[in-house]
């Protein structure tokens, strides 16, 4: 449960009243908040303004968050709903209406986020994983995403490294990533669901459920 | 497809793709967000819409062909122990708080500007101009009550 450990340990902490909490939390579901209004092809200052509705709404929403899991699909919501208002063009809603609010599917593929929640916290977790490198491993990484891609030679000039260590810290460097806690919890996510799902599915054929799987733990 | 399933090119496409994401984030997006904080109030109850008269309206207007809303704009804000009535003129905001008492209020902007709102003896005031923008009405009794209307948005 990823989001045990840190989205909900953030609430937990911004309902205490710290207020570091309260701005990683802004920061960790910015991306997901503008990839919503992206979808909306909102303009920018219609953007900004969906932002600070949704944070509003977050704000009040916070003492009544039970399932902080639930969180990024709140905030999904939150933020299509608002995207819509501003796309319809009305105006003048009430935000007590918008708190702790669900929406119910509307059936128009173009308007379902969950997509873009599911994106957003795998890229969250990558990016967690990637800021628990040391800086060192970090601007290699970086270096090796470059665009246009950098001669290894190059690389090793600019960190002041040997050439041939480049490759197996690479190497380290991704398998660290991997053992992330936040990563590994993407996958032990997503072996729980398939697991869910499956059985629902054997359950609703009239099989005999099977014993769940215990999933891969670390 | 999981981290597990990942090679390692494409781990580093999602660690790419991550972070050019976060970096997308207009930063006054960011900077919004953290400026709300600001508006916490812990320990204040909320007033929530209970009654607007444009509801009303729109909901008559269902039912009659012919629309006579040159009627002035109300609202009503509770909570468990104050209620905030509101009434939109064209030139000012006017309000009454019940039970009638004497209170000290502010209207807050969501850009985080405060103004103090002058009550009289019976509850009674008046904010002018009608505020443009998003706002909330927050309220602290003599017997230190203290409750924030939801976000009003004229």
């Amino acid at each position: 449960m990823a989001d045990d450990g840190t989205v909900g340990a953030l609430v937990r902490r911004a309902r205490a009243g710290d207020q570091e909490a309260w701005n990683a939390l802004v920061e960790r579901f910015s991306p997901l908040v503008t990839a919503v209004c992206r979808r909306f092809t909102l303009a920018e200052t219609d953007l900004l303004d969906v932002g600070q509705s949704v944070w509003l709404a977050l704000l009040e929403h916070l003492d009544d968050l039970r399932e902080a899991q639930a969180l990024p699909g709140w905030i999904a919501t939150t933020t299509r709903r608002e995207c819509l208002q501003v796309v319809s063009g009305r105006g003048g809603r009430q935000r007590s209406e918008l708190v702790g609010e669900f929406d119910v599917p509307s059936g128009d593929p173009a308007d379902d986020v969950t997509d873009l929640v599911v994106t957003a916290d795998r890229q969250a977790a990558l990016r967690e994983a990637f800021r628990s490198l040391s800086p060192q491993h970090q601007q290699l990484l970086l270096l090796l995403l470059h665009e246009p891609p950098l001669p290894y030679v190059e690389i090793g000039r600019r960190l002041g490294i040997a050439v041939g260590s480049i490759g197996p810290t690479r190497g380290r460097c991704i398998e660290r990533l991997r053992a992330h806690p936040a990563v590994r919890a993407l996958t032990e996510q997503r072996t729980e669901q398939r697991t869910e799902q499956r059985t629902e599915q054997e359950a609703a054929r009239g099989a005999r459920t099977t014993t769940r799987e215990t999933g891969r733990h670390r | 497809m999981t981290p597990d399933d990942w090679t390692e090119e494409e781990l580093l496409a999602e660690l790419q793709a991550a972070l050019r994401a976060e970096q997308e984030v207009p930063g006054a997006l960011v900077d919004a967000g953290k400026a709300v904080w600001t508006w916490r109030s812990v320990d204040a109850e909320l007033a929530a819409l209970t009654y607007d008269s444009a509801l009303e309206t729109m909901t008559e207007q269902l039912v009659a062909t012919r629309s006579e809303s040159a009627s002035l704009r109300s609202l009503t804000y509770a909570s468990h122990n104050l209620t905030i009535e509101l009434e939109v003129t064209p030139d000012a905001l006017l309000g009454q708080i019940q039970p009638a008492q004497s209170a000290r209020a502010e209207l807050a902007a969501r850009d985080g500007a405060v103004i103090p709102i002058q009550v009289d003896d019976v509850g009674w005031f008046t904010v002018r101009p009608v505020p443009r923008s998003p706002f909330r009405i927050s309220c602290t009794t003599a017997d230190g009550v203290r409750v924030v209307t939801a976000w009003i948005d004229l």
